[in-house]
């Protein structure tokens, strides 16, 4: 057989990788015995792929030292263990004796490994247990900032779906200005909601107040927020011709301050 | 504190169970077995553990090791290579699922850019770099995620004796890349 062939056909790799049958596996190392020389590339081969892997290096937490090398010396003591009771044996010709040491050092490795197992199954557990909770926490907070949010958009929903309402833009008086609100109001319940798309910030110890117009008369609708995202709901309104929003001081007026008018509806 | 100690030394110590043995072990293999099993699971609480898992396999199991079929750290990887394999199918069927399309094959090398990086691979990483992708792919099967060459032919929809080939040439680029480190 040519044996550069036979190392060129790709087979030193494989088995350096283990990805060959087991039979495969068989015949390579014995064709290895009998050919140094295919060794010898799988010997550079290995320390290639080792390069490789090394190359892939990742440090694991500095912690996991500890667990690892007490798990090898937990392992050792077990084996003493056995190695005394071998002794123990040779030296006791008491049989009852002899299976007495043998049974409470075989309990002993037994409680020794069951002890360590369940130990580190514990361990595990209520680290889960505690990653788990915290999981939980924040799933249920978001949970809450999600419904939260949902229940106002419904909120929101219902009030513009509302086939008894009626909807009324405000305009601006200054039309230089895109101010702009909606008045969503029931007649038949009175309710009214205000939403305010677009209003400036109004100065400190001010703020807006909504007006409802009605044969001659105005009536107040109540203080409203400029920068709310949402739809607000104001008092109650029996009768409305028109709707008007004006700057009032916070204490609330009994009257809107005209010079003040910011926002006005027109008439249909 | 690092012992530098060479690997023929390292398995007289471990097949005569010396104490200190351990303790070396991990310190010089830890990194280089944790970075294949990452790669595996993908998840750094499995790969703890699986990390845990292949440090005791290779206590418990060195009586097997046999130097003449192959060398330490290579054993060790294989370890850890069926351990990782091991928990990825029992949780699905890992070959059938490997993602290979070029943009998820990309991504999963860029995750691994976030990961931490032990430095004294940064320099083999980049000579690794060198590697084809096309080459580079080939090993990646075989050798992370332990595909068999027929497994790894289907995978890439490439006859096995193409496999055969491509995989000896990547080894042999991979000795001249690293051979002048």
């Amino acid at each position: 057989m040519n044996i550069k062939e036979y190392i060129s056909s790709g087979i030193v790799e494989l088995y350096a990788m283990n990805a060959l049958s087991p039979e495969d596996k068989k015949d390579f190392e014995k064709m290895g015995l009998l050919y140094p020389e295919i060794v010898e590339e799988l010997r550079k081969v290995e320390m290639s792929l080792e390069s490789y892997a090394s190359s892939h290096s990742l440090n694991p937490r500095p912690q996991l030292r500890e667990n690892v090398v007490n798990n090898f010396s937990r392992n050792e003591e077990a084996s003493a263990t056995l190695l005394v009771s071998k002794k123990a044996e040779s030296v006791d010709h008491s049989l009852t004796y002899k299976y007495l040491i043998a049974a409470s050092l075989a309990a002993l490795v037994i409680s020794t490994f069951a002890s360590w197992f369940f130990y580190s199954r514990w361990n595990d557990a209520e680290e889960r247990y505690t990653a788990l909770l915290k999981e939980k926490n924040e799933l249920s907070i978001n949970f809450n900032v999600v419904k939260t949010a949902y229940d106002e958009a419904l909120a929101n929903l219902l009030i513009i779906r509302d086939e008894l309402s009626t909807v009324i833009t405000l305009h601006p008086i200054d039309t230089s200005r895109s101010y702009q609100a909606r008045v969503y109001w029931n007649k038949f319940n009175r309710h009214a909601y205000l939403d305010v798309l677009s209003l400036p910030e109004p100065p400190a110890e001010m703020q807006y107040q909504l007006w409802a117009y009605f044969n001659g008369q105005t009536v107040d609708a109540g203080s409203v927020q400029a920068d709310s995202h949402s739809i607000q709901r104001v008092k109650d309104v029996e009768n409305a011709e028109s709707w008007l929003v004006t700057l009032e001081p916070k204490t609330g007026s009994v009257a809107p301050s005209m010079n003040n008018l910011f926002l006005v509806s027109l008439k249909e | 504190m690092k012992v530098k100690i060479d690997e023929e030394a390292l398995i007289k110590m471990l097949f005569g169970r010396n104490t200190l043995a351990p303790g070396i072990l991990y310190d010089k293999y830890s990194s280089v077995l944790y970075g294949i099993i990452f790669r595996i699971v993908r998840d750094h609480d499995m790969a703890e553990i699986t990390l845990e898992e292949t440090f005791s396999k290779i206590w418990s199991d060195f009586q097997q090791y046999d130097a003449s079929k192959g060398r330490l750290l290579t054993w060790m990887i294989n370890v850890s290579r069926k351990l990782s394999l091991e928990k990825m199918s029992s949780k699905y069927n890992y070959g059938q699922n490997l993602n290979l399309s070029a943009e998820s094959y990309v991504s999963m090398l860029d995750s691994e850019n976030i990961s931490s990086f032990n430095p004294e691979a940064i320099e083999l990483k980049v000579i690794a770099q060198k590697l084809e992708p096309e080459y580079k792919m080939i090993i990646d099967l075989l050798f992370f995620h332990g595909l068999t060459q027929f497994e790894a032919a289907e995978k890439l929809n490439i006859p096995l004796g193409t496999v055969k080939s491509r995989s000896h040439a990547a080894l042999q680029k991979l000795k001249e890349i690293f051979q002048d480190k």
